[in-house]
């Protein structure tokens, strides 16, 4: 079975990521999995229910126990069903987060119920994002390919554009006609929240969120910073190709096709 | 609505309570006359059967009479009638002298039992024989008469008037019988009908009065003097206090309706609450107490049904959406393979496509169940609602809906900052069902514009509800350019859409050709003080818009 890939075609890092999909419905989980390698990712396994993902886990960490890599995670990123028999997917978050070779490894919920309750809950825990069942593989892909952008960024330094290649550790902007510019700590930051979600349209409101922690008095400071970004990474500014302007909602970023 | 049918009903009740009462009184009053003329009556013809003290009186002059010897006789009858009734008798002359008596007590301070018993007897055994020496029974009574009146004074005879009659029981003749009488006395006998305590019956002859004494405290007079205007006026009286009686009646009636009135208007009022679906905690004190714990167990037992049904339908709307994940995805998987034959991936971008028709479906129910009742809470907060419309946009075209049905956002400057004060998942989930009713009747692709417009006080927006606007509102609108809608079909949403808000719990008619899409719309619209208002021509596109209060 083929999946359609994203939008955008996933950096070489990604692929190699491992990937633990937790569902008691076996079927879900082998779809997710297979949505997951025709995107792209290599690396992806399944457990049935909590306690096995827990063996896993547990199981993995003993066997690298005494090796360099004894602190390394046995998994990138998991992917959870909410509503299990025995340790439901809150439960299972909770217990990866107290172990110490999970506690930091990011987690997307997939789940059937859209209680906000569930999302509070969810998010309190620590998980980076959820999906609500059903989904289109498009959006699964993106939300993952995000959530491992965010949380791998320092593995990818390096940012394709049409016109530049924007090193994010040094916050170089390399240009194709040879010139370059550095990036302010704001445009830097702008810059990331976009590339995380490449391909996908981020409102004014997110992007104020997370560069501000308010959506509200910054529109016009967003532009600005906007515009002075174009002015660094486009070929030409006031016909962006890269940072593109979606009427009314947002910014999207378009990677170098 | 409700409520005030709920009002109307009590104060009918109570009025139809208040014509039942001016009947009860009147029924009252008529029973009463009734009964007070049956007790006079029948004491009346009692006072003239055996044994009164009319009778007897009347009886006794009957049968005394002077026989040719001058003697005076009293029949066996009438003498055994004054017997039983332990009475006494005297004729008394036009002098005021006792010319005949009978069983005449002693005087009462020196008459010992013996002596009293020994004094009846005598003139009782005379009786028996059938004659009697009245001049001598009477000389003898008036002897004694004298020695009682002696003692008071020591002249004696009938020139003592103070002491004949007395009205006083610690005066020396009390308990006496006179042997004669004078003008005076008989004035105040005939007055008081008593003579030194003895109750007297006087009976009017030929020959003088005839008296008869009964024993002390066994009949009592009362003679009322009164000026005439006073007994004509004694109906009105009676009438008047009759009257004041029913209006204390009335009064009280008045105070306890209040009452009942005011006891009963919780219960009405929870009663309404109830019929609405929501939930009541009845807290009475003393009789109602038991109603209350009804009412309140009705309530529990109503919202555990209710919760048992939402628990389902959100058990089931959760249960269809892991073999929808997988209907969809893999319908999405074979539309993507480039292999196949066109048809095939034509297929299956169809089955994608009513799968997610069943994804908003199964998110309509669990919104629909959740505004299912009035009264319960939203959750709500401050909704921004242009950052609403830009994430809900926003998440549209990222899911790649566009490629068919572009949508075009637009925002008023006047609506830059419009809040709601609302719920923001379902007001996402009204712009959802606006933007997926769009795409629903134009599956062959339209544009759609997503706006946001201010509506200043009262001013509206052309062709919304008539009603004037209290507060500022903002409008939101999603037109597309698709097929529209024919006057008829328009017709039919507007009754649909009419019959939504009546049905109680929101249900939605059969026939519901768009699905709960636009009924659920208007109730979100509503729940949240606004209103949905809806616009299309056959060929010229589809414009719902829905007005919002401002926060």
């Amino acid at each position: 079975m083929a999946y359609a890939s994203g939008f955008e075609p996933l950096e070489a890092h990604l692929r190699e990521k491992r990937i633990l999909i937790v569902d008691d419905e076996a079927e879900l989980a082998e779809m997710v999995r297979g949505i997951l390698r025709a995107a792209g990712f290599s690396r992806v396994f399944t457990a049935g229910s909590s306690e096995e993902a827990l063996a896993l886990v547990q199981g993995a960490t003993a066997a690298r126990r005494g090796g360099a890599s004894a602190q390394k995670a046995p998994f990138d990123l998991f992917v959870l069903d909410v509503m299990m028999p025995g340790i439901d997917g809150f439960e299972l978050l909770s217990r990866l987060r107290a172990l110490p070779a999970t506690a930091e490894v990011p987690a997307l919920f997939l789940t059937a119920k859209d209680e906000p309750f569930d999302r509070v809950n969810g998010l309190a825990l620590g998980a980076d994002d959820y999906v609500v069942k059903p989904f289109l593989p498009q959006e699964l892909i993106l939300r993952i390919a995000a959530i491992l952008r965010r949380c791998y960024a320092d593995e990818s330094p390096m940012l394709e554009l049409a016109f530049c290649t924007v090193g994010f550790d040094t916050a170089g902007v390399a240009r194709a006609d040879g010139t370059s510019a550095e990036l302010t700590a704001k445009e830097h930051e702008i810059l990331s929240v976009l590339a995380r979600n490449i391909g996908r349209i981020v409102t004014i409101d997110a992007l104020c969120e997370a560069c501000w922690g308010t959506s509200f008095g910054y529109e016009n400071s967003l532009m600005a910073h906007i515009r002075r970004l174009r002015e660094k990474i486009e070929e030409n500014p006031s016909k962006p190709a890269s940072l593109v302007t979606v009427k009314g909602l947002g910014y999207k970023l378009v990677g170098r096709q | 609505m409700g409520r005030s049918r709920g009002v109307g009903g009590v104060a009918r009740f109570f009025t139809k309570q208040a014509l039942w009462f001016v009947v009860l009184a009147f029924a009252l009053a008529v029973v009463d006359v009734v009964l007070y003329t049956l007790v006079a009556t029948h004491e009346m013809d009692r006072n003239y059967q055996y044994g009164t003290p009319a009778t007897v009186t009347r009886q006794a002059s009957e049968q005394l009479a002077q026989g040719a010897d001058g003697a005076w006789v009293l029949g066996a009858e009438a003498a055994a009638l004054l017997d039983e009734q332990g009475a006494w008798a005297q004729l008394v002359d036009e002098e005021g002298q006792v010319i005949w008596s009978r069983n005449v007590p002693q005087a009462a301070e020196a008459g010992t039992t013996d002596d009293s018993a020994a004094g009846n007897d005598t003139p009782a055994n005379g009786d028996a024989a059938g004659s009697t020496a009245a001049d001598g029974t009477a000389s003898g009574t008036a002897a004694q008469g004298g020695e009682a009146a002696g003692e008071a004074n020591p002249e004696g005879g009938a020139s003592e008037p103070s002491t004949v009659t007395a009205r006083d029981p610690s005066d020396a003749a009390w308990g006496t019988v006179p042997s004669s009488y004078r003008l005076f006395d008989i004035a105040l006998l005939s007055h008081y009908r008593s003579v030194n305590g003895f109750p007297v019956f006087i009976w009017e002859r030929d020959d003088g009065l005839l008296l008869v004494g009964f024993p002390p405290g066994s009949y009592e007079t009362v003679a009322l003097t009164w000026p005439q205007e006073t007994w004509q006026a004694i109906p009105g009286y009676v009438f008047g206090v009759l009257a004041l009686d029913l209006l204390i009646l009335f009064a009280a009636y008045l105070v306890y309706r209040r009452r009942t009135q005011r006891a009963v208007e919780p219960i009405a009022d929870a009663l309404d609450v109830l019929s609405r679906g929501g939930r009541v905690e009845l807290d009475l004190k003393g009789d109602l107490q038991p109603i209350a714990d009804h009412i309140n167990e009705t309530s529990d037992v109503l919202e555990r049904k209710d919760s048992a049904r939402e628990l389902w339908i959100r058990g089931v709307s959760h249960d269809i959406r892991t073999p929808l994940s997988l209907i969809i995805a893999k319908a999405d998987g074979i539309a993507a393979q480039e292999g196949l034959p066109d048809a095939a991936r034509a297929d299956a971008r169809a089955i994608r496509t009513q799968g997610f028709k069943i994804k908003d479906l199964v998110a309509d129910l669990n919104a629909a169940s959740q505004l299912a009742f009035d009264e319960r809470p939203l959750d709500l907060q401050r909704v921004h609602l242009p950052r609403l419309l830009r994430a809900v946009a926003a998440s549209y075209l990222n899911s790649g809906l566009d490629a068919t049905h572009p949508l075009e956002f637009e925002l008023a400057d006047a609506a830059a900052d419009a809040c709601v004060l609302g719920d923001e998942r379902l007001l996402a989930r009204l712009v959802e069902n606006l933007l997926a009713n769009a795409r629903l009747h134009n599956e062959q692709g339209c544009h759609i514009r997503l706006s946001l417009e201010g509506a200043s006080n009262g001013a509206g927006a052309p062709g919304e509800a008539g009603r004037a606007l209290l507060h500022p509102a903002a409008v939101l609108r999603v037109a597309d350019d698709g097929i529209g809608m024919g006057a008829a079909d328009m017709a039919k949403l507007q009754m649909r859409l009419g019959q939504a808000r009546l049905s109680p719990e929101g249900a939605v008619p059969d026939d519901a050709g768009h699905g709960l899409g636009l009924v659920l719309v208007d109730r979100i619209a509503r729940a949240h003080g606004g209103e949905l208002s809806v616009s299309s021509e056959k060929g010229r596109g589809f414009t719902a818009a829905v007005t919002l209060p401002l926060a």
